[in-house]
């Protein structure tokens, strides 16, 4: 019956030890973990066009907010984020620098809106693929996303 | 530079006037073929085609690199528009809502309505680019391209806007465009403009006042 006490207090050093090697690892990665990617795609595009754009909402549950600042993918050889706006009936796209993930909130990246833009496309993009994205943000964490490749519809 | 936005002003009066909010019908001319809308089949009350002081016959490139007159369309019915082929969001949505009103139309709507999509992206877009992005689309229509001189001056005509931007990407300039979808008679006269954000079953009851009467 005694041994099971120092059995204990053996595991309990060895966590103890275990948990400071890993607290410098675990802290970069809580900020990834706070971060959560859902219902990514990538558009379909005719087989000529060089650049095409990825639709995802991206999820912070920190306190504190979160800032996309790059993205990388090896299916182009830029990634950008674009914003779509309507100005008075003349659709406008710009380059972007960050997009904002509101603490405890989300955003969403969608047609009409903001996106990632590809650009310089490496392969021809069809239905049923898949794109794999690094997301970079300003903290330093970084998300990888798989997003499939569909054809967008009309409507909206 | 002036100029051009003092005729584009002019031109988007009108127009501007015209679409307003639909309860405002200019005099129907004697003998038009669009009788006042009425009602639709499921009560709702149809858009009146109108008449604008915008649009008119133009002569671009078509996408086999032939020379084309939009005159050559009359007796048919035409939705135009004007994008550019790199477009991501627009230019698809507007295509692939067009393939969703074709279908409501019906089969005859293959022969009579034209889709006539032209290029503001003079520096990228040439016929064969114009003739890729339409098959990717498997629609009916007409690819348009020319030079900025031969572009702006149709722009203009059809009251439309557009501007290249520099923000910096690597994309090179980005093309900003309006997005209205013009809606032209057999006779050549625009007597709708659709916004980007008219879905297929507001169009329909609309392009149908111009086409040949159906059971």
């Amino acid at each position: 019956m005694r041994t099971v006490p120092a059995l204990l207090s053996v595991l309990l050093a060895t966590s103890l030890a275990a948990a400071g090697y890993a607290a410098e690892k675990a802290e970069k990665k809580a900020d990834a973990a706070h971060i959560v990617i859902k219902d990514a795609w990538v558009l379909e595009v005719p087989p000529s066009n060089e650049m095409s754009a990825a639709y995802m909402k991206i999820e912070n549950s920190s306190a504190k907010a979160s800032t996309l600042v790059a993205a990388e993918t090896d299916a182009s050889r830029v990634v950008e984020l674009h914003k779509m706006s309507d100005d008075d009936g003349m659709m406008k796209m710009e380059k972007v620098n960050e997009i904002q993930v509101p603490a405890k909130g989300a955003v969403a990246l969608e047609p009409g809106g903001l996106h990632l833009m590809l650009i310089g496309l490496q392969r021809k993009l069809k239905q049923g693929d898949e794109v794999t994205f690094t997301l970079r943000f300003e903290d330093g964490a970084e998300e990888k996303v798989v997003a499939p490749v569909r054809k967008r519809t009309g409507m909206h | 530079m002036a100029r051009g936005l003092v005729t584009r002003l002019v031109l988007l009066l009108p127009l501007a006037l015209a679409v307003g909010c639909g309860a405002d019908k200019p005099a129907e001319e004697p003998g038009t073929a669009a009788a006042a809308a009425g009602q639709g089949q499921d009560g709702k009350a149809v858009p009146a085609l109108q008449r604008y002081q915008l649009g008119g016959d133009f002569t671009l490139t078509d996408q086999d690199g032939q020379p084309f007159q939009l005159s050559q369309l009359r007796g048919k019915t035409v939705l135009l528009f004007f994008g550019y082929t790199l477009c991501p969001d627009a230019c698809p949505t507007t295509l692939s809502k067009l393939a969703r009103v074709y279908s409501l139309l019906g089969p005859a709507a293959e022969e009579e309505v034209v889709t006539v999509f032209v290029s503001v992206d003079s520096g990228r877009d040439k016929p064969e680019k114009m003739k890729e992005y339409l098959e990717y689309f498997d629609i009916t229509a007409v690819g348009l391209s020319g030079s900025k001189e031969q572009i702006d001056p149709i722009v203009a005509q059809y009251g439309a806007r557009y501007e290249f931007t520099d923000s910096g990407s690597a994309a090179g300039y980005l093309v900003n465009h309006s997005t209205d979808l013009y809606l032209i008679d057999p006779q050549g006269d625009v007597r709708y403009v659709f916004k980007h954000k008219d879905p297929p079953d507001v169009m329909v009851p609309v392009i149908q006042q111009l086409l040949p009467a159906k059971t």
